[in-house]
């Protein structure tokens, strides 16, 4: 793969069983900083901590810790791409933690590990370009305000 | 009377005669009273009407009831029954049976009347008590026959509203079982589901794993034993992955099932559905059976699809494991009075009838240890009727079974 030579991924699931399998996956097929944890507040430490392209969480049922955490991410990072993780089979709780949070994808339990790499490397690469398009136009604007002070210094020199 | 009696017949001619408690008399063709018994000599006075005494009367022969005056004119053995109405308009009647018997003359002609007067009204209110009697006895076991059908009939509404009564509370006991056993699967499918996505999983990552490591082990020295392990490895995690697809496969009924409640309905082409459930089934027939699709016109019908085709899934599996090889699978599909008939047959081995009656019993399974948990009938069952639809099984030992499912078009909103 040509664009993912590095990301980070957080994985965040209460069962280590989940988060181990994950994590052996993508550190076999991917050659990403791959983040696991199993308690929220371990997870939102980290984020504090290191900036992140994809987080995979399940819900935390029955606290939904999850979707607070999600939540977290969401004002830390909004170009994260956020995936939810769930072995609730229940569509409304999809619907409204996507209008809530705003996720990039919602995956039911048991998940389908060729399917689960192509989301998560859609994820980074989606929050790569997101990042892209928000460091351009960050030098768009720079550029804009050099230019603006070049015009002003012009304007002083030749009135 | 001819005189050569002898005197002792004579005798007892006299006391018959004299002795009679009934009135005898002998009336000459003028009504004129010949001779009487003390019995007539005591006949009552009054209200006797055409029992008069002719003699008193003078024989009236217009008195068109004297019976002594027609056997005069007709010259014949009577006998009379007589109704006396009782002197004076009140009382009771009197019941009189009168007897007249010519006595011929010398030339032929009725030369007296010897007239018989029994007062039977005593007999008469015997017999009409007795015929009353009998009568009454007669209505009273009639109305005792009417009264013991009445009994038996109520015995045996009673005994069939008891049957309901078990039938509705064996319902009750099963249908509470199954809540029951939804909330315990909804529950179960979830902690199952977890562990099961990391077994999933992990098969996966052990095949890759098995593969990236033969692509590693240098060809010329990877002895033939590391080969063989890797190939181990490679078929016990293909093991591990088709058993964990089987129990992700079961747990995605039991969550039809325990979610049957929630799932949104909508309009269904149940045609779709049934092409897409044996589409799903493919691989299970290959074994050879047959499926013959006789659908007719259905309009859509307002349902949960998931919920459908599992009752469709479950009924096909059960028709595809009771055919022999080269056997036929019918399914038929027709429109009905404000709903629809799915039938979904096999000319499989069919069920024994003593088994029939449970067969959608939750628990009830005909299969082997390990092949069935006796849910999936059951389900079906509490699918179709959640639907407030109807399932009915008809089967014969060797010559197959057919189930058939009517829905309505739109099962009427609960709660």
């Amino acid at each position: 793969m040509t664009e993912t030579a590095d990301a980070t991924i957080l994985l965040l699931d209460d069962e280590p069983m989940v988060t181990r399998s994950l994590e052996s996956l993508l550190r076999m097929e991917t050659s990403w900083t791959i983040l696991s944890f199993n308690r929220p507040e371990d997870a939102i430490a980290a984020i504090l901590e290191t900036a992140v392209d994809a987080v995979v969480a399940d819900f935390l049922m029955p606290r939904t810790d999850g979707l607070e955490f999600l939540r977290r991410v969401k004002e830390r990072d909004p170009l994260a791409s956020r995936i939810l993780l769930t072995g609730y089979a229940d569509k409304q709780n999809a619907i409204r933690s996507i209008n809530e949070v705003g996720l990039y994808q919602y995956v039911e339990k048991p998940w389908d590990n060729e399917a689960m790499l192509l989301l998560v490397r859609n994820a980074v690469e989606r929050t790569r370009i997101l990042r892209r398009v928000e460091e351009l136009v960050r030098k768009l604007a720079e550029r804009d305000r050099s230019l603006e002070s070049l015009r002003s210094s012009l304007l002083k020199a030749i009135v | 009377m001819p005189a050569s009696l002898p005197p002792e017949v004579l005798a007892a001619l006299r006391r018959m005669f004299e002795e009679n408690p009934d009135a005898v008399r002998l009336v000459g063709p003028g009504g004129e009273v010949i001779l009487r018994n003390p019995a007539a000599l005591a006949l009552p006075e009054e209200g006797l009407g055409h029992l008069c005494d002719p003699a008193r009367r003078g024989g009236d022969p217009s008195c068109p009831a004297c019976a002594v005056a027609r056997a005069f004119r007709e010259g014949a053995h009577r006998r009379w029954h007589v109704v006396v109405p009782a002197p004076g308009g009140g009382g009771p009647s009197s019941y009189w049976e009168v007897t007249v018997c010519p006595v011929p003359g010398d030339a032929g002609e009725v030369a007296a009347v010897i007239e018989i007067l029994r007062d039977a009204t005593v007999a008469l209110g015997v017999e009409q008590h007795l015929i009353r009697t009998a009568e009454s006895q007669e209505d009273e076991i009639r109305r005792r026959t009417l009264e013991a059908g009445k009994l038996l009939e109520a015995a045996e509404s009673l005994r069939s509203q008891l049957g309901t009564l078990q039938d509705s509370q064996a319902e009750i006991v099963c249908r509470d079982r199954l809540v029951a056993l939804g909330l315990l699967v909804a529950g179960l499918a979830h902690e199952i589901r977890t562990p099961l996505s990391a077994v999933l999983s992990s098969a996966d990552l052990l095949s890759r794993q098995a593969a990236r490591l033969g692509d590693a082990l240098p060809a010329e020295r990877a002895g033939e034993a590391a080969r063989g392990l890797l190939e181990g490895v490679r078929s016990s995690a293909g093991i591990v992955a088709e058993g964990a697809r089987r129990i992700q496969a079961v747990v995605r009924s039991l969550q039809v099932f325990s979610r049957v409640d929630e799932a949104p309905r909508k309009e269904v082409d149940l045609h779709e559905s049934l092409d897409s459930t044996l589409e799903m089934l493919g691989h299970r027939l290959e074994g050879g059976a047959r499926v013959a699709r006789e659908y007719g016109d259905l309009p859509p019908v307002t349902c949960r699809p998931d919920a459908l085709n599992q009752v469709f899934l479950n009924l096909l599996v059960n028709a595809v494991q009771a055919i022999p090889e080269g056997g036929e699978i019918r399914i038929r599909t027709r429109a009905t009075e404000g709903g629809v008939e799915i039938e979904i047959a096999d000319d499989g081995v069919g069920i024994p009838p003593e088994v029939l009656p449970r067969i959608f019993e939750l628990g009830f399974s005909t299969r082997g240890h390990g092949r069935g948990m006796g849910i999936g009938l059951a389900l079906c069952r509490w699918i179709v009727e959640e639907h407030s639809g109807k399932i009915e099984v008809r089967s014969e030992p060797g010559r197959g079974t057919s189930v058939v499912v009517r829905l309505p078009l739109r099962p009427p909103e609960k709660g």
